[in-house]
């Protein structure tokens, strides 16, 4: 069986979308066989080559599995932070665009000040006025410096 | 942040509010007097970023889109100023008259934060109006605002790489940093507020525990003693037994004279304030004679036909199958006043700001579910209605997880009808047959959820959920909501009771329903082993289960019951895993397809029966 990445991207607009979320028409008579996928933003459609995006990925999933090579000495991930630490975001990585967009709309952007307030039973932190909850996994993307 | 309350103080029109992101799932629209002339009011859900994959940002984008010459009204977070100026810089490059309110600026007050609402209004170029929505205070600032509204007059233009959001998002941030900082102070007090380490204690490993125990007691000693015990009591009993329905059967029989003398019964009732499940207070008891449904008619004087057909009304009416005396007084006396209480104790916890507390205790849980912690929200609502819940699961990200959601919904979550039901038939069976159903429950939860989740596919919705602060519940909200549930609600049941009282009326009447219970005998009897009139609570469940449910309560009730403790379990937990009701089914329909929602009803029914008599069989060998 050939891997499929849950997200996909489109070439003209750049949006990220999910795979379930690009059903095209219902009646259209090619739909097993067709390859193409429709971006739900643009409606423009592209092949999908399952392979070579699977290469893709795995080359790319390679890269973000070895951790960058920290811009800063002090910085770690939030994860190994205890609760009610102050830290300085540094980067969001090791996550797809749209967790990433998500995170910084919630004001999560590099030089924040964040407060861990919480480990378990689930990570939350505390961003100005704003408290966000978040698994663990999340946690372990986001590379802060304590201050 | 309060759009909704901003709405509903322009507009005057009843909105369901909620103390937590995501209530408003639907557009609601209004018509207004606004400075003289009439204007057209849209409540849309809320977003944080407009370019956002969700299904609130499209429906948002949708919105803006087709009303081009619209006025915008951004209501912000006063807490969250840098957030909310990334919207406004969002909005800004449409160049369309907007408004900004600044709401919920008591909670920014008390956290010591100030902000320079006329510098603020400067920088942007368009009206800034301060407000504390939920006390309607600044409502007239706002309407004088929109007779101002004009584009931001603000020159920016996020870099960065294009197809990346969450670039311009940064840069976007930047810039609102730096308004920030001329515009906003925040001297923090050295004491957080009492409901702040509120907040905390109920997310917190240990204590959250305890808070939640505590209030699950509340729960239960609220909607399952005095909502389903005493209240239905006093009102099935005392009101619809002793007096209404005796009062409608002779009124009936005023207007539909044939010869026949109805049973006297004797009915006592003592209503007490309930302490636990088996104790209580004593606080009013009594004794009526009253007639009942069953009558007999003169063996000597044979009907004429006239006399039959005025029977065959009567019976319509007042027989044991009756639109007033089963219809009616299910829905008026039993349910009605589980769903009051329980719609009262949910909006006192929506208004908190409990539920996304919850949502970070139980997450790990529902992690093993293939679900986010975020799918807490439509999973407690459905305690409430599992079609409204089926309509929330929009807050979710992913296709995944709506549909878990929406199954689980459909299968395992009892509405708070028959939610209460259950609770009643489980005082007539022991605690450990008790903790066998919620068990049982449970795992068919987690397991069905599993197994859709990795057949599904796909990736679970991230868990980055924003927690609002707690808050204390306002009496007027609360009961405002309950009130326009309730109103829902008994629209809704109301019409499918007398339905499906109806058929059953029917079949009974054409004999057909002997047939139906010849042809079911070998499931109900056979395999869940259950006595063959029981049938007909089923028959009913699948319109709504929580009459069924009504059914099977009143064969498990009285002096002489039909079931046993054993045959109460396995009715339990059979009608629990049927499908809520029709409208849920349609919503089903809406929300995900009429493919996908007859493969759900496909699955659920034969499931609920497979379970149901494993539990039969199983129980029976194991000897419980």
């Amino acid at each position: 069986m050939v891997e499929r990445p849950a997200y996909l991207h489109c070439p003209m607009c750049g949006i990220e979308f999910e795979r379930a979320g690009s059903v095209c028409e219902r009646s259209c008579p090619i739909s097993s066989a067709c390859k193409t996928v429709r971006c739900p933003a643009c409606d423009y459609e592209f092949p999908e080559d399952a392979r070579s995006v699977t290469w893709v990925r795995r080359l790319f999933r390679r890269r973000n599995a070895v951790p960058r090579p920290p811009m800063d000495e002090q910085a770690v991930a939030l994860d190994s932070l205890s609760a009610g630490e102050k830290a300085e975001l540094l980067e969001l990585s090791c996550m797809s665009g749209s967790r990433r967009n998500t995170l910084t709309v919630f004001g999560l952007t590099p030089g924040t000040v964040i407060t861990l307030l919480q480990r378990s039973p689930s990570f939350v932190i505390r961003v100005g006025e704003t408290e966000l909850g978040l698994d663990r996994e999340i946690a372990e993307g986001i590379y802060v410096k304590r201050v | 942040v309060g759009k909704s309350v901003v709405f509903k103080n322009l507009t005057g029109q009843r909105v369901i509010i909620s103390n937590y992101p995501g209530t408003t799932v639907e557009v609601t629209r209004a018509r207004t007097r606004l400075n003289g002339g009439e204007a057209e009011l849209l409540d849309t859900p809320g977003v944080n970023d407009l370019a956002q994959r969700s299904e609130d940002a499209r429906v948002t984008r949708e919105i803006l889109a087709e009303h081009p010459g619209a006025v915008l009204l951004q209501v912000a977070d006063a807490k969250n100023l840098r957030r909310a100026l990334l919207l406004t810089l969002q909005l800004a490059e449409l160049r369309r008259p907007m408004v900004l309110v600044l709401n919920m600026m008591d909670e920014l007050w008390r956290r010591g934060g100030r902000i320079q609402v006329k510098k603020l209004s400067r920088i942007l170029g368009i009206p800034v109006v301060r407000t504390i929505a939920v006390h309607n205070s600044g409502t007239d600032r706002i309407r004088q605002a929109i007779a101002r509204a004009r584009p931001p007059q603000l020159e920016f233009r996020p870099q960065g790489d294009l197809t990346k959001a969450y670039e311009r998002n940064q840069a976007r941030l930047a810039r609102a940093g730096e308004i920030l900082a001329e515009t906003y102070t925040l001297v923090p007090p050295k004491q957080p507020p009492f409901s702040m380490r509120l907040g905390f204690w109920a997310m917190h490993p240990f204590k959250g525990l305890l808070v939640l125990a505590l209030l699950l007691a509340a729960v239960f000693w609220f909607v399952g003693l005095v909502g389903a015990g005493s209240l239905v009591n006093l009102l099935e009993v005392n009101l619809f037994q002793q007096r209404l329905s005796p009062l409608a059967i002779r009124g009936v029989d005023a207007v539909l004279p044939f010869p026949h003398v109805h049973d006297v019964e004797r009915i006592s009732s003592t209503i007490s304030f309930p302490l636990t499940p088996a104790h209580g207070i004593p606080l009013y008891a009594s004794t009526r004679d009253a007639i009942g449904t069953a009558y007999e008619l003169d063996p000597a004087a044979p009907l004429t036909f006239w006399q039959e057909v005025l029977r065959f009304l009567h019976d319509f009416l007042v027989g044991e199958y009756g639109v007033i005396t089963m219809a009616v007084s299910y829905a008026l006396a039993i349910v009605l006043p589980i769903v009051t209480t329980f719609f009262l104790v949910f909006g006192v916890l929506e208004d908190s700001g409990y539920l996304p507390r919850l949502s970070i205790m139980v997450n790990r849980l529902f992690r093993m579910m293939g679900l986010s912690g975020k799918a807490v929200l439509p999973m407690v609502l459905g305690l409430g209605c599992d079609t409204m819940a089926t309509m929330t699961t929009r807050i979710l990200d992913t296709r995944r997880d709506r549909l878990v959601t929406t199954l689980l919904l459909a299968l395992a979550v009892p509405c708070s009808a028959q939610l209460g039901v259950l609770l009643a038939m489980m005082a007539r069976i022991s605690a450990a047959a008790a903790t066998v159903w919620v068990v049982l429950i449970l795992a068919v939860m987690f397991a069905v959820g599993w197994l859709t989740a990795r057949i599904f596919g796909g990736e679970a919705s991230d868990f980055i959920l924003e927690i609002p602060p707690m808050r204390r519940p306002m009496l007027g909200n609360v009961l405002t909501k309950t009130f326009s549930r309730l109103e829902w609600y008994l629209k809704e049941i109301l019409p499918l009771f007398v339905l499906g009282t109806a058929i059953l009326f029917l079949l009974d009447r054409l004999g057909l329903l002997r047939v139906i219970a010849a042809i079911g005998r070998p499931l109900v009897a056979g395999w869940l082993g259950l006595p063959p009139e029981t049938i007909n609570a089923f028959l009913i469940g699948f319109m709504r289960r929580d009459f069924g449910a009504v059914y099977l309560l009143d064969a498990s009730t009285g002096p002489d019951p039909l079931l046993n403790p054993h045959q109460i379990l396995v009715a339990m937990v059979t009608i629990t895993l049927f499908m809520p009701c029709v409208a849920n089914l349609f919503m089903i329909a809406k929300e995900q397809g009429k493919k996908t929602a007859l493969a759900m009803t496909a699955f659920i029914f034969p499931f609920a029966f497979v379970v149901g008599g494993l539990v039969h069989h199983v129980g029976r060998l194991v000897g419980l």
